[in-house]
C-alpha cells in the first residue's frame, strides 16, 4: 500500500503520504508503532488511491465482521506471510492441535476459524476442540453482576487456592455440561481429595524421617515384595495407564476422578490403613524398607500425575519427595516427565481380588453402621453364596485380609440354593416397559413367581430367556432388582453379583471378647490423656462391675498384654477414678504409671 | 541439602499458591518449561482471545484450566507447547464501553467527538482490565505467555487481516449485497448472526399482534355477497403494516371465503383467508346463528363458509387498496404474489410483506418485482420508514419534494419520529404509548382489524444492549462461506470435538 500511496502522491491525489516515516518490510514493533503507522480511522478515510484507468479510490465504509479479527488469529498472530512463512507454509505452527472455549464460540470463534481455514488454505484450523458448558450459580442460574450471584475468582482463589477450584470445576462434571457452581463442593474437594493427599504425605514422613528413610537404596523387586505391595503398584500402574489414555483423549475429568479415587480408596483407606502396623514396628526391615518404597513411588508418581490439574500442591508434593534424593538437580514437577506405565506391574488378579476384599468389606460395615454395631464388636459368622469357583477362589484368596477389616471370627460359603439366603425379583418397568409391550404385567407375574434356583441361574447368567408368543425374550440382568430378603438373625446386603449374610447375634462370649476391645482402646486413651511414653508400663485399677464380671476373667492377659499393663486388679472401691461411659455400662477405673 | 523430608503443622493451600507461584515466576519456570522440550515435537496451542475490558469472571478460571491443563500434559510428555496470549480489542463490547463513558451515541461520532479521540479512548478503554486478566492468569496458575500477545488491533496484525481479505477476493469469496440483516438500534449497529446466537438472545416477548383487512380491490362476484371483502393477515410486528406493499399466499394451500361480521365494528364482510385455518378465526359453534339476526356488539358472530375453494396460484395478481396509505410506493404493489415459505401453522395463512423489514419479504417481493416501500432522506439516500435509531422517519429528516409528491403529510404526521419499539426510547421511562397498539386502534376504528391479541412469541435480542433487534435493510459485503460448505463439511468430519455433540450438532448443523 505504500507504494501506492506514493503513487497517489506523485499523481497529485494526495498532498503527502501520512505513513512516509514508515519503512516497508521493515517489521519491528517500532516500525509498525501508531506513531509511523495506523490502519484504523480516521487515517485510512484519508488515504486516496488512483485506480487503474487514473480515478480516485477512497475505503470502502463498511466493516468487516469482527470475527474475522479472531478468526485470522492462526494467520495474524504471526504476522503472515510477511513474517514467518516459512514456518507456516511447513505446518509447523499450523494448524493447532488444540484449542478450548466456551460453546458460545462455537458460532462464533470456532466457525470463523474453521470457514477461514477452509477458504483460504482447505485446511482445518484445529485438530482437537472442547468447548465447554456454562458455568451457572448452585440453583442453576446464569450468574450476573445484576443479580448479584457471581462468583469472583479472585477471593475463591484467596481462600481456597488455585487448585481445589480447578480440581472441582475439573472433576464435579465434565467440563461441557453446564457446572452448578456451589462453594462447598471445593471444600469437599480440598478436604476429601487434598487433606486426603496431605495426610497422607504426613503419616509417610512422620516415620521416613525417624527410620531415616530416603529412597536411595536400590529398589527391592516387586516379585520379593509382600502382595500388599505389589497390589498397590498394580494400582498405580493400571492408573499411569488409565489417565494417560483420559488426558490425551482430552478427557480430563476422568483423569481427575481416577486419581482421586486412587489416593482416596486405594492408598489411604485401604493400602495405608491396612499396613500402618509395618511402618510403626521396631527395625528396619526388608519388609519395612518395601512399605517405604512403595508408599513413596505411589506419592511421587500421583504428584506427576495430578500435576496438570492442580499444578501447584503437585509442584510442592512433588519437591518434598525429591529433595533428600536428587536435592537441586530437581527444580519443578513441571518440567518432569509424565509417568511411564510399568505393564508388567499389572496383576489383573489381584487388582480383582483386593477389589472383592474392599466391597465386601464396605457391605459388612454398612451392615454395621445400620444395626449400630461397632468394629470392635467381634461377630461370629459372614456368608456368600459363591456365584461360581472362580468368585469363591478370589474370596478365600483374600479370606483373612477381609475377617480381620470387618472383625468376624468366620467365613462360610454357601449354596445359592441352600436357601439361606431368599431372593426376590423386582423388574425396572421403565427399561422392561419398551421391550415387553403389552405383555408387560405377564412378564412382571412371572419374574415374581421365579424360583430361588432359576433366580440363581439368572444371577449367574447375567440374562434370562423366556418365551412369549412364540418368541424368545431376553431380559438382562440390569433390567431388574435382585433383593435379598433378611433373615431372623442375619443382615443380607447385595451389589451386583456379590451377596453378603451377616450374623448378627452378640453371643455372651463375643460381648465379652467386644468390651475387653473396648477397654484396651480406652485405656491406650488414658495413657495418652497422661501423657504416658509409648514404652511406659502400667497398673490397672477397675472398680468392680457384674457388667465386666466374665470379661475380666476371660481377657485379663489380652487387656495386660495390649496396654503394657503389668496388672489389671478389680476392686471394691476406687477414689480419684476416671468414670468411662462404655454405652449402657459406667466404669470406673484408673491407670498409674508402674 | 535436607536430611529429612518437609513436616508440616498446617495444610495451608492459599499460602502453597503463593509460595509455589513465587518460585516459579523468580526461576522462570514457565519458560523454562517450554525450552526444556525445544526440538522435540510440537504440540501447537491457539489462545481465543479474551476482551480486556471486561473483568474477567469464573467462567474464564473453567476455559483456563481446560487450556493449562492438555498444555501442561502434553509438555510432561515431551512436546513442545508455545502458548501465545492474545487480546481481542475491535468490536461491539469495546464502542459500547466507551461510548457510555464518554456520554455520547454512534451518532456523535464525528461531530461531539473526533474519531481520533474516539479510537484513542477505545485503544486505552480495551486494555483497561489487562492488570486483572493478567494477575488472574497468574494467580490461577494458567501458563501462558503474556509478555509478547498479539492484539488485533496492532498495526503487523491489521496487516496480515488485509492481505487475507485481499486472498478471499482473488478467489472471488468477497461481494457486496443488500439484505436485510439484524439490527440493534440501541446500539446503533448491525449483528452478525453469531452474535445473535449469544446464549439469551431469544427471549420470550409479548407483543401486541393484529390479523388486519386488506380490502379487495376488484373482488370475485361470490366475495361481493355480503359487505366488503378483505385479505386477512396477521403480524406480530404491526408497526411494519406501513411499509406493506404485497400479501403472499401458499401456491398449493386451499384458500376459502367466509361470510361474517367485523368483531370491533360490526360491519358485514367476506374474509378469504387458509381453510385449514379456519377454526383459529371462526368459533365453529357459532356457524349456525343466523347471519340476519346479528346485532353489532353480539359476542357470538355467525359465520358462512362458501363452498368454493381456491388454489394459492388462483389469487395471484388479485389487487388490494393500501392499507395504511401514508407513503405511495410507486411501481408495482400490493398485490398478490405467492411464496414457498407461507405455512398453515399460525396466522392465515396469507402473509403480510414488508420487503423492507424481513429477509423473506426482501427474497419474495424481489422475484415478483415488487416494490420495497421506501422513502428518500435529506440528503439524498434511499432509506426505509424506520430510520437508523428505531423510530419512523421525522418529516424533517426528509427531501421536501419527496414529501411533497409522495407522503400523505396529514396521515403520516402523528405518527413521524415515533419510535417502533418503546425500548428505543432513550431514557424511555417504559410508561409511552405503546406504537404497535396506536396502529391497531387505528386500524380499528377504519374498520381494518379483525383481530387484536397479545402474543408471546421468541423474538432476538442485542446480546450487548439487552434490547429486541429489527430486521433491517443493509448494504455490505459479504464472504461467500457458502462456496466453500461441502468442503468445511468434509474438513469438520476429521476434527475431534469435546463434546462430540457439538462437532455434529450444534456446529456441524450449523455448517
Amino acid at each position: 500500500m505504500y507504494e501506492e500511496i506514493e503513487k497517489a502522491v506523485s499523481l497529485g491525489f494526495m498532498k503527502e503520504n501520512p505513513f512516509k516515516d514508515f519503512v516497508p518490510g521493515l517489521y519491528t514493533a517500532e516500525n509498525y508503532s501508531v506513531e509511523k503507522i495506523d490502519l484504523h480511522r480516521p487515517f485510512v478515510d484519508d488515504i486516496v488511491l488512483v485506480s487503474p484507468s487514473g480515478k480516485s479510490m477512497k475505503r470502502e465504509s463498511d466493516l468487516i465482521d469482527v470475527w474475522f479479527d479472531s478468526g485470522a488469529m492462526p494467520y495474524a498472530q504471526i504476522h503472515y506471510p510477511f513474517e514467518n512463512k516459512e514456518a507456516f507454509d511447513s505446518r509447523q505452527c499450523y494448524p493447532a492441535d488444540f484449542i478450548a472455549e466456551g460453546v458460545d464460540q462455537t458460532r462464533g470463534w470456532f466457525f470463523t476459524l474453521h470457514a477461514l481455514a477452509a477458504m483460504l488454505f482447505d485446511s482445518v484450523a484445529f485438530k482437537n476442540v472442547v468447548s465447554n458448558g456454562l458455568v451457572l450459580d448452585k440453583n442453576g442460574n446464569k450468574m450476573s453482576k445484576r443479580l448479584g450471584n457471581a462468583v469472583d475468582p479472585f477471593s475463591t482463589i484467596e481462600k481456597y487456592g488455585s487448585d481445589p477450584l480447578r480440581w472441582y470445576m475439573i472433576t464435579n462434571a465434565s467440563p461441557w455440561d453446564n457446572l452448578k457452581f456451589d462453594e462447598e463442593g471445593i471444600e469437599e474437594v480440598r478436604r476429601k481429595f487434598f487433606g486426603t493427599l496431605y495426610n497422607t504425605y504426613s503419616f509417610f514422613v512422620l516415620y521416613a524421617n525417624v527410620d531415616g528413610f530416603d529412597n536411595k537404596a536400590a529398589q527391592i523387586p516387586l516379585q520379593e515384595r509382600p502382595e500388599i505391595d505389589r497390589w498397590i503398584l498394580s494400582q498405580l500402574n493400571s492408573l499411569i495407564r488409565d489417565t494417560d489414555q483420559y488426558y490425551n483423549d482430552y478427557e480430563a475429568t476422568k483423569s481427575g476422578r481416577a486419581i482421586a479415587d486412587f489416593v482416596g480408596e486405594n492408598l489411604s483407606n485401604w493400602y495405608v490403613r491396612l499396613n500402618r502396623k509395618r511402618f510403626w514396628g521396631g527395625g528396619y526391615s526388608k519388609d519395612k524398607l518395601s512399605a517405604y518404597q512403595t508408599l513413596y513411588t505411589c506419592l511421587e508418581t500421583v504428584s506427576r500425575l495430578m500435576a496438570p490439574i492442580a499444578p501447584f500442591y503437585a509442584d510442592r508434593l512433588f519437591l518434598d519427595l525429591n529433595a533428600i534424593n536428587k536435592g537441586e538437580q530437581i527444580e519443578s514437577v513441571h518440567l518432569s516427565d509424565y509417568p511411564q506405565c510399568n505393564y508388567e506391574a499389572i496383576d489383573t488378579e489381584l487388582e480383582n481380588r483386593m477389589q472383592m476384599a474392599q466391597q465386601i468389606s464396605s457391605m459388612v460395615l454398612a451392615l454395621r453402621r445400620k444395626v449400630n454395631i461397632r468394629v470392635r464388636q467381634p461377630l461370629q459368622t459372614l456368608m456368600i453364596p459363591a456365584m461360581d469357583a472362580a468368585q469363591k477362589a478370589a474370596i478365600e484368596a483374600v479370606r483373612e485380609l477381609i475377617l480381620n477389616e470387618v472383625n468376624v471370627k468366620e467365613l462360610k460359603f454357601i449354596d445359592t440354593a441352600g436357601g439361606l439366603l431368599i431372593k426376590r425379583i423386582k423388574p425396572d418397568f421403565k427399561k422392561l416397559g419398551p421391550k415387553c409391550g403389552k405383555n408387560m404385567k405377564l412378564v412382571a407375574k412371572m419374574l415374581s413367581e421365579m424360583q430361588q434356583d432359576t433366580i440363581a441361574v439368572f444371577e449367574k447368567d447375567a440374562y434370562w430367556e423366556l418365551e412369549l408368543d412364540g418368541q424368545t425374550l431376553r431380559i438382562d440382568i440390569s433390567d431388574v432388582e435382585i433383593l435379598s430378603e433378611d433373615i431372623p438373625g442375619w443382615l443380607v446386603a447385595n451389589e451386583g453379583r456379590l451377596s453378603v449374610a451377616l450374623d448378627v447375634n452378640i453371643t455372651e462370649e463375643l460381648k465379652r471378647e467386644g468390651l475387653a476391645r473396648e477397654l484396651v482402646n480406652r485405656i491406650q486413651n488414658l495413657r495418652k490423656a497422661q501423657n504416658f511414653e509409648i514404652t511406659d508400663r502400667i497398673h490397672i485399677l477397675i472398680e468392680k462391675n457384674p457388667a465386666f464380671a466374665g470379661t475380666m476373667e476371660d481377657w485379663e492377659e489380652y487387656i495386660s498384654t495390649q496396654t503394657l499393663g503389668l496388672s489389671l486388679k478389680q476392686v471394691d472401691s476406687l477414689e480419684d477414678a476416671t468414670e468411662l461411659d462404655m454405652d449402657d455400662i459406667s466404669l470406673k477405673i484408673k491407670v498409674v504409671k508402674a | 541439602m535436607s536430611k529429612k523430608f518437609a513436616e508440616y503443622t498446617e495444610f495451608d493451600l492459599p499460602a502453597i499458591n503463593k509460595s509455589v507461584l513465587e518460585k516459579w515466576e523468580s526461576n522462570n519456570l514457565f519458560q523454562k518449561s517450554t525450552s526444556l522440550r525445544e526440538g522435540g515435537p510440537s504440540f501447537v496451542f491457539y489462545e481465543g482471545p479474551p476482551s480486556a475490558n471486561g473483568m474477567p469472571g469464573i467462567h474464564h478460571v473453567m476455559a483456563r484450566t481446560i487450556k493449562d491443563i492438555f498444555c501442561r500434559y502434553k509438555t510432561m510428555k515431551g512436546f513442545e507447547v508455545k502458548r501465545k496470549a492474545g487480546w481481542d480489542t475491535h468490536g461491539l463490547p469495546v464502542e459500547l464501553g466507551v461510548e457510555k463513558a464518554l456520554g455520547i451515541t454512534k451518532d456523535d461520532i464525528g461531530k461531539k467527538v473526533s474519531v481520533i479521540d474516539y479510537n484513542a479512548a477505545c485503544r486505552k478503554d480495551v486494555m483497561k482490565y489487562t492488570r486483572e486478566w493478567e494477575e488472574l492468569t497468574r494467580k490461577m496458575g494458567y501458563w501462558v505467555d503474556m509478555s509478547d500477545p498479539y492484539i488485533t488491533y496492532d498495526n503487523r496484525y491489521i496487516e496480515t487481516l488485509w492481505y487475507l481479505l485481499k486472498e478471499l477476493y482473488k478467489k472471488g469469496l468477497l461481494y457486496k449485497g443488500y439484505t436485510i440483516q439484524p439490527y440493534s438500534p440501541a446500539a446503533g449497529s448491525g449483528l452478525s448472526t453469531h452474535e445473535l446466537n449469544q446464549p439469551g438472545c431469544y427471549r420470550d416477548v409479548k407483543d401486541t399482534t393484529c390479523v388486519a383487512q386488506f380490502r379487495i380491490k376488484n373482488p370475485r362476484s361470490e366475495w361481493s355477497q355480503h359487505g366488503e371483502a378483505f385479505f386477512l393477515a396477521w403480524t406480530t410486528t404491526p408497526w411494519t403494516l406501513p411499509s406493506n406493499t404485497a400479501l403472499c399466499v401458499g401456491p398449493a394451500i386451499s384458500y376459502v371465503a367466509v361470510q361474517s361480521f367485523n368483531f370491533y365494528t360490526g360491519q358485514p364482510a367476506t374474509y378469504i383467508l387458509a381453510k385449514e385455518l379456519l377454526n383459529a378465526h371462526f368459533n365453529p359453534k357459532a356457524a349456525g346463528l343466523s347471519m340476519e339476526n346479528y346485532q353489532a356488539g353480539e359476542k357470538s358472530i355467525p359465520h358462512k363458509v362458501l363452498d368454493q375453494e381456491y388454489k394459492g396460484e388462483e389469487l395471484l395478481g388479485l389487487q388490494y387498496e393500501q392499507l395504511i396509505p401514508w407513503v405511495n410506493p410507486e411501481g408495482k404493489a400490493f398485490q398478490v404474489i405467492s411464496g414457498d415459505f407461507v405455512s398453515t401453522e399460525d396466522g392465515t395463512g396469507i402473509v403480510h410483506i414488508a420487503p423492507t423489514f424481513g429477509a423473506d419479504d426482501q427474497f419474495v417481493a424481489r422475484k415478483f418485482d415488487i416494490s420495497p416501500l421506501l422513502l428518500i432522506d435529506k440528503e439524498g439516500n434511499t432509506r426505509p420508514m424506520v430510520d437508523t435509531s428505531g423510530r419512523f422517519f421525522s418529516l424533517e429528516d426528509l427531501d421536501p419534494a419527496f414529501v411533497n409528491s409522495r407522503v400523505n403529510i396529514e396521515k403520516y404526521a402523528p405518527y413521524a419520529g415515533r419510535y417502533v419499539k418503546n425500548e428505543y426510547i432513550p431514557e424511555g421511562s417504559g410508561k409511552e404509548e405503546n406504537l404497535d397498539v396506536d396502529l391497531c386502534v387505528m386500524l380499528k376504528q377504519q374498520n381494518r382489524a379483525f383481530k387484536i391479541e397479545k402474543h408471546v412469541h421468541n423474538y432476538p435480542h442485542c446480546w450487548r444492549t439487552d434490547k429486541p433487534i429489527l430486521y433491517y435493510p443493509m448494504d455490505s459485503w459479504f464472504i461467500k462461506t457458502t462456496a466453500c460448505r461441502d468442503q468445511m463439511i468434509a474438513l469438520n468430519q476429521t476434527i475431534l470435538w469435546k463434546p462430540g455433540s457439538t462437532g455434529t450438532g450444534r456446529f456441524g448443523k450449523w455448517l
